[in-house]
């Protein structure tokens, strides 16, 4: 091994050069690793597998000379991630897809969307110990289970850590059927699993649901400037949905352009994963922390379920693992959710509860990132 | 007698020698416990602030999000007459 080693130092000239070279290849392995997950794993796709073979792009030894990969790569990112372009786009596309009947029907539930955000800020404490505060709120943002967020954020408070943040994310949201049935399973007993819920759906009008993306925009904006570009591109998207005369505009927003957004998406955040950067300690600390996030916002959801119980008769009380569904991931955690009340019992249908408390932590999460702007920029 | 005094010369300046390096590794050690404290008080102080962001970020949140209910559920009602 060292013999091996002192040879690499001959062929490259140093022992930085040569310690750099083994490096981009354990880039290249990771980007392998990140191929393989999307496509055998089928672990979002759309996302690892263009980030996977950007970063083996990225760290072909000597790559910057004649192939051009970092200018071609760096443009991209200017011109989409530096300035937020790409994720606000794509925001437009998740509204357009996202139906908010299940939340106007029954907008309580929207209170575990809220809850269900808690392991971000717990995240940023944690984070602190080790980070400085705005790269600590920027890994913190994982939390939000939310792509687009966690880009945007990065972004502007910790451009440098956009990579790892950026893989731990989608990672962990393909995780989430890994990640949150024990942690459900802890804070719950079996018999508050086996609670029932009907699902009485009350009809939600056109007005309604055209009101709704208009007046989220502005209270959102009023409170929380930070956010009024997050919320309002989501919530500009679920508008062309809902109105009824843009139903072409719609199915672009939808197919084609979050398509080609996430297209570019993948491979430009790629470019922050250059070897020296992204193979560190604070690499291995920022998965750790994103894993933790992903825990909190889960028992945040579950505990505030559990609060509400207290005074909730009985007959009316809620399933707490509805709560753990107002994470961001939709729509895996409300089938998660769904399975596990179906494991504990075969007539108990929590889906479409789980599918209102999931879809207000795609608001909570927005909104969650945009306080996160206001709070350090 | 030169040569005794040469010899207690060099091994003075021996000795003055390992005091030196001794007090210069003290000095590295003291310089890196402190850093390692300041770095401690740093971290310390960044964790006990960060609670004030989650106070007013989970206050925020939920602020938000009940405004948004109140007014959905006024909606629903307005709309049901």
């Amino acid at each position: 091994m060292q013999e091996l080693f002192h040879n690499l130092i001959v062929t490259f000239g140093s022992q930085a050069n040569a310690i750099l070279f083994l490096k981009q290849l354990g880039m290249m392995v990771i980007g392998g690793v990140l191929i393989f997950l999307a496509i055998k794993k089928q672990m979002e796709p759309t996302l690892l597998l263009p980030m996977g073979f950007g970063a083996i792009l990225m760290n072909i030894p000597n790559h910057s000379g004649s192939a051009g990969i970092s200018e071609v790569l760096e443009t991209l990112y200017n011109a989409g991630i530096a300035n937020e372009l790409f994720p606000l786009l794509l925001f437009i596309g998740i509204g357009a897809m996202i139906d908010f009947g299940p939340i106007l029907s029954n907008p309580k539930l929207m209170i575990f969307g809220a809850a269900a955000q808690f392991g971000i800020f717990m995240t940023l404490s944690l984070a602190s110990i080790f980070f400085d505060i705005k790269e600590a709120a920027s890994i913190a943002i994982i939390g939000a289970a939310d792509g687009p967020t966690s880009i945007v954020v990065a972004t502007q408070l910790a451009p440098q850590l956009l990579g790892p943040i950026t893989v731990a994310a989608y990672s962990y949201m393909a995780l989430v059927p890994v990640v949150q049935p024990p942690v459900i399973k802890l804070f719950t007993t079996q018999k508050e699993r086996k609670i029932k819920m009907p699902y009485k759906p009350e009809s939600v009008s056109k007005l309604t649901r055209i009101l709704f993306p208009i007046l989220v925009t502005i209270i959102t904006g009023l409170i929380a400037p930070g956010a009024a570009a997050l919320i309002g591109f989501l919530m500009f998207g679920n508008l062309i949905r809902e109105c009824g005369v843009l139903d072409s505009l719609s199915d672009t927003a939808q197919k084609v352009l979050a398509n080609l957004i996430t297209l570019f998406l993948g491979i430009t955040v790629a470019f922050t994963m250059k070897a020296d950067a992204f193979l560190s300690l604070g690499t291995i600390l920022i998965l750790a922390l994103g894993l933790f996030a992903f825990v909190f916002d889960t028992m945040g959801g579950v505990l505030i379920a559990k609060l509400f119980n207290l005074f909730l008769p009985e007959g009316k009380k809620i399933n707490p693992m509805i709560g753990a569904a107002g994470i961001s991931a939709f729509p895996m955690s409300a089938r998660i959710v769904h399975k596990m009340g179906q494991d504990e019992d075969k007539q108990n249908f929590l889906l479409m509860h789980a599918v209102g408390a999931n879809v207000s932590g795609q608001i909570a999460s927005v909104i969650a990132g945009g306080l996160i702007l206001n709070f350090f920029i | 007698m030169v040569k005794l005094q040469s010899n207690y010369n060099a091994e003075l300046i021996n000795i003055i020698n390992e005091e030196l390096s001794l007090t210069s590794t003290q000095t590295n050690t003291e310089t890196q416990t402190e850093q390692a404290k300041i770095n401690i008080n740093v971290s310390g102080k960044r964790f006990l602030s960060s609670f004030k962001y989650m106070g007013l970020g989970m206050l925020g949140i939920f602020l938000i999000i009940s405004i948004i209910i109140i007014m959905v559920t006024v909606l629903n009602k307005i709309k049901k007459k």
